[in-house]
């Protein structure tokens, strides 16, 4: 196998180095490391850098022009438009992350500790739904939402309505709505590994000492998956602020998010470092909100 | 405490229906012999994946997909087992914020990488094809590789390694024989689900190919174009795929391949 | 910390041809705590000998330096006369049994056992025989195509064992093989351990911290703390014969009296403990030295009826009575706060607490000891 083949290599490689184990080793570490840190250098640390550069850039007739200015970021930041699209975003990225997570907590915690049993296959489904796609996901959700979709068919057919709700579809709540149906697998991921580290017997402990199923879950149970939850949220929060596929399809106006703007610079309209500074701007907000959340959160949850 | 549990049964059980509605959804309609998007199927037939398979584009896209997945995996194979190996090692901390380090394509949304990758090819003029797009995936996967066969390695018990020398193995006969196969599953297994992200990858693939397309971005531009029903077994096609990668990848990850 | 008070090989060098193993000054220290200290070790061939102490002393260390998974900063380890410092454990002539058995999860027994021979190129019919073999040396022929997950943890270790013997090392090295075990299997597998070593012949150092085990088990036992040797020497010479406080207190149970020496001869040795006056037996020390008396609580007799001619005879209070089965304690008190342990076997004696007796002992069984 591949690896074998370059496991072997390594050790030829370092069988020319001191005997003494220590040392041998350390080369042989290094060796191994060096090209995972030559190729994260250059195409992820390399590619972030420029792009943080750009964004002090300016565009003049179609080309970049490599002048400083910090023009990009508060031209975002005062005009309306980028203000309101940022406004948008976040209030969308947050009611998203946060109907993601309840959801997420409430499947895990039922999985942990009322359906043991089925424990291990439910979360084999979580992982299939997982990986069955995202284009194709919000896609079939059109199909879904539509006017001509499967919901609104059913509901003119059964009578409850005569016209198609169209609020359905290209709106705020269809834009949450897909968003939540990707995220939910992802976010239930750590949750569940948070709550595999809360022990039956401490719950139990509590109970015996005379806690209140209430009282023993704020208590006990909370505090260690706390950390779960939290990742699930800043992952769930960042993917959503950043998305650009499901405003575009399922947006509507309402629903349009800072995502898409970003998308657009970097295609037909050649704004490159108006595109990388809303974009550092964006990451910049989302990262200062989950600093606040998290400081915020570590005192309650104590 | 039955009552919980039927709860609890109920909730479960909806909320996998609402994850998998869409799934459900695009596989109906690929069998739907009409081209409308309305229940009930009047008939099913394989007409829509005659129409894809027919297709020149389609037949292209498919082969991209594949070739960028395995050389994706190939790549994520070598460099991620390495740097794991190296990893786990001896602990230290150094190593620890290098694990970090490795993790963190994860921590940046698709859309920034995908364009830091379009600025990047284009300030050192390389030209954007499919091995732009391989080194995308590689890096969105390698954290997945690196943190599963860490999470193996750390579980394994340093003795049986010792064992294995004091009775008589080299450091290579020891890896060979009593390290890697223990290790193999978990490497095959993490090496699955990158084939299947990198099937199903569509974010960062769109800044950064050139001219020839894979399955999602053909799917993108049928999107945009209008209706076409064969979208839904295409998209079929790349569910069927990625789920075969997840189910394998998920025996091969599971309890009885932790063993120490 | 006790001076060494066995035999050690003035120079090595001239006998080390026929030592199995030899420790010549081996120090070695972890960041700031030194774990081995200028240690020495002289083992026979064909010897079983125990590294016996309390967790930290160094027994471990020692070991692995020995068995190559550990390189010592100073000093020199020879094997059957040869130096291995240089060599990794491959190529050293010792094979180790590790205390979590460490048996290979994905291969099965045979496969197990047979690893060291395949790894010599041995051929397939002759492993087939030495694993069969083996198997049979420790008692569990039929087990071959299980795997180590289906073993329980005394069929484990004893797999551990053949995988460690087959190819037939010089020196075997073992490391608390048998902590992980319930009590009853703990005492079948010493006995098991000792009858497989006279068996074959080979060099066993086992390093434990069970004085019963080393009691039971070695020909020779080495008490370490932090990091040398205390005492060594044959298990009844340690037991009847501690050197030290230590010594005392960690091999078997000992009543300890700490006192002030009245009068030493060669005859006996007079101490006075709290108000009483101990007789013990004749030892090297002076007039108004602190020492430490030390009775074994079986050396002691109790009686109810007086008129007793012993060296020493102390009335006494017995405050609680232990009955454990085969055996009976008594708590006595001599003395305000000064209670000992009288032990007999079960049924000789009815005596209950609160009642008033005599304890005595003969001088030659109590021992002085520099105090601590």
């Amino acid at each position: 196998m591949a690896v074998d083949l370059g496991h072997r290599l390594a050790e030829r490689a370092a069988s020319f180095l001191p005997a003494r184990g220590e040392t041998r080793d350390r080369w042989l570490s290094a060796l191994q490391l060096a090209p995972v840190t030559v190729f994260l250098l250059v195409f992820l640390v390399a590619p972030l850098g420029i792009f943080f550069v750009y964004s002090f850039w300016v565009t003049r007739s179609h080309t970049l022009v490599a002048e400083w200015s910090i023009g990009q970021y508060t031209e975002a930041l005062t005009d309306s438009v980028w203000r309101d699209l940022l406004r948008n975003t976040f209030v969308i990225a947050l009611l998203t992350a946060t109907v993601t997570v309840v959801i997420a907590y409430a499947f895990a915690h039922a999985l942990r500790f009322h359906l043991r049993r089925y424990q291990e296959i439910l979360l084999f489904l979580v992982l299939i739904a997982l990986f069955s796609g995202y284009l194709v996901r919000i896609y079939a959700w059109r199909t879904i939402l539509g006017n001509e979709g499967i919901i609104n068919q059913a509901l003119i057919r059964i009578g409850i309505v005569e016209e198609p709700l169209s609020f359905l579809l290209f709106s705020r709540s269809a834009a949450i709505l897909v968003l939540v149906n990707f995220l939910v697998p992802l976010a239930i991921l750590p949750i569940y590994g948070a709550l595999q580290n809360v022990r039956d017997e401490e719950v139990e402990a509590a109970r015996d000492l005379g806690a209140s199923a209430a009282a023993a879950f704020r208590k006990v149970t909370l505090p260690l998956a706390w950390n779960g939850v939290f990742v699930s949220f800043a992952i769930a929060f960042i993917i959503a602020a950043g998305d650009y596929v499901t405003p575009q399809l399922v947006g509507g106006t309402s629903g349009a998010m800072i995502g898409r703007a970003i998308a657009n610079q970097f295609g037909v309209t050649f704004e490159w470092p108006r595109g990388a500074a809303l974009a550092f701007l964006t990451l910049g907000i989302v990262l200062a909100t989950l600093a606040v959340l998290r400081a915020g959160s570590a005192r309650l949850v104590r | 405490m039955t009552r919980a549990k039927t709860v609890s049964a109920l909730f479960v059980g909806l909320v996998l229906a609402f994850l998998f509605t869409p799934v459900v959804v695009v596989v109906l309609f690929s069998f739907n012999a009409a081209a409308s998007t309305s229940l009930p199927l009047e008939a099913l037939s394989f007409r829509w994946y005659e129409a894809a398979f027919s297709n020149p584009l389609f037949r292209d896209a498919l082969r991209n997909s594949v070739y960028v997945a395995s050389i994706t995996a190939l790549t994520v194979a070598v460099i991620g087992a390495n740097a794991s190996f190296a990893l786990t090692r001896r602990p230290s901390r150094l190593l620890n914020l290098f694990s970090s380090f490795v993790v963190t394509p994860l921590v940046v949304p698709g859309l920034f990488l995908g364009v830091a990758l379009l600025v990047f090819y284009d300030r050192v003029d390389f030209r954007r094809s499919l091995t732009t797009v391989i080194i995308g995936h590689v890096l969105i996967t390698l954290p997945f590789v690196v943190l599963i066969v860490n999470a193996r390695l750390m579980r394994l018990d340093r003795s049986i390694e010792e064992a294995a020398r004091d009775l008589g193995a080299t450091p290579f006969q020891t890896f060979r024989k009593i390290i890697f196969p223990l290790v193999r599953p978990a490497l095959l297994g993490s090496i699955l689900i990158a084939v299947a992200w990198s099937f199903d990858e569509f974010i960062v693939t769109f800044f950064t190919i050139g001219g020839e397309i894979t399955l999602p971005i053909m799917i993108w531009g049928m999107l945009r174009r209008g209706i076409d029903p064969s979208v839904n077994a295409i998209a079929s096609v790349i569910l069927v795929t990625t789920t075969l990668a997840t189910v394998v990848a998920a025996r091969l990850l599971s309890a009885r391949g932790f063993i120490p | 910390m006790g001076a060494v008070a066995g035999r050690v090989e003035a120079s090595p060098d001239s006998a080390a041809t026929n030592a199995a193993i030899l420790v010549d000054s081996v120090s070695k220290r972890f960041g700031q705590t030194v774990a081995v200290d200028s240690f020495m070790l002289r083992v026979e061939r064909g010897e079983f000998v125990s590294l016996l102490g309390p967790s930290g002393c160094g027994k471990t260390t020692l070991l692995r330096i020995v068995g190559g998974f550990e390189s010592q900063d100073s000093g020199r380890v020879l094997i059957h006369g040869k130096a291995v410092d240089r060599l990794p454990p491959n190529k050293r002539p010792t094979n180790m049994v590790f205390q979590r058995y460490a048996l290979f999860p994905h291969k099965t027994v045979f496969e197990n056992i047979s690893f060291p021979l395949e790894l010599r190129g041995v051929k397939k019919t002759e492993r087939n025989e030495r694993v069969k073999e083996m198997l049979e040396l420790v008692r569990l022929p039929g087990v071959e195509q299980r795997r180590p997950e289906q073993l329980s943890g005394g069929q484990a270790q004893r797999i551990a064992l053949a995988r460690a013997l087959v190819s037939r090392p010089p020196v075997l090295l073992l490391d608390e093989p048998l902590t992980a075990l319930d009590l009853k299997l703990r005492k079948a597998m010493q006995l098991e351990l000792r009858r497989i070593q006279e068996e074959l012949g080979t060099t066993f150092l086992y390093v434990t911290h069970d004085q019963e085990e080393a009691l039971t088990m070695s020909d020779r036992i080495v008490l370490m703390n932090e990091g040398r040797t205390v005492q060594e020497g044959d298990p009844t010479e340690i037991y009847e014969h501690p050197a030290s406080v230590f010594a005392s207190h960690f091999i078997g149970e000992a009543n300890l009296l700490i006192g002030v020496v009245a009068t030493a001869d060669g005859d006996a040795t007079r101490v006075r403990v709290d108000g009483l006056e101990i007789v013990a037996c004749a030892a090297d020390v002076s007039t108004g030295q602190e020492v430490t008396v030390s009775v074994r609580p079986e050396r002691l007799a109790i009686t109810r009826d007086g008129g007793n001619r012993m060296d020493n005879v102390l009335r006494g209070v017995v405050a609680r009575r232990v009955f454990l089965g085969n055996l009976v304690r008594w708590l006595v008190e001599v003395a305000p706060e000064v209670i000992v342990t009288v032990e007999s076997r079960a049924g000789e004696q009815e005596i209950d607490e609160g009642s008033n007796v005599f304890v005595l002992w003969s001088k030659t069984d109590a021992i002085v000891l520099p105090a601590e």
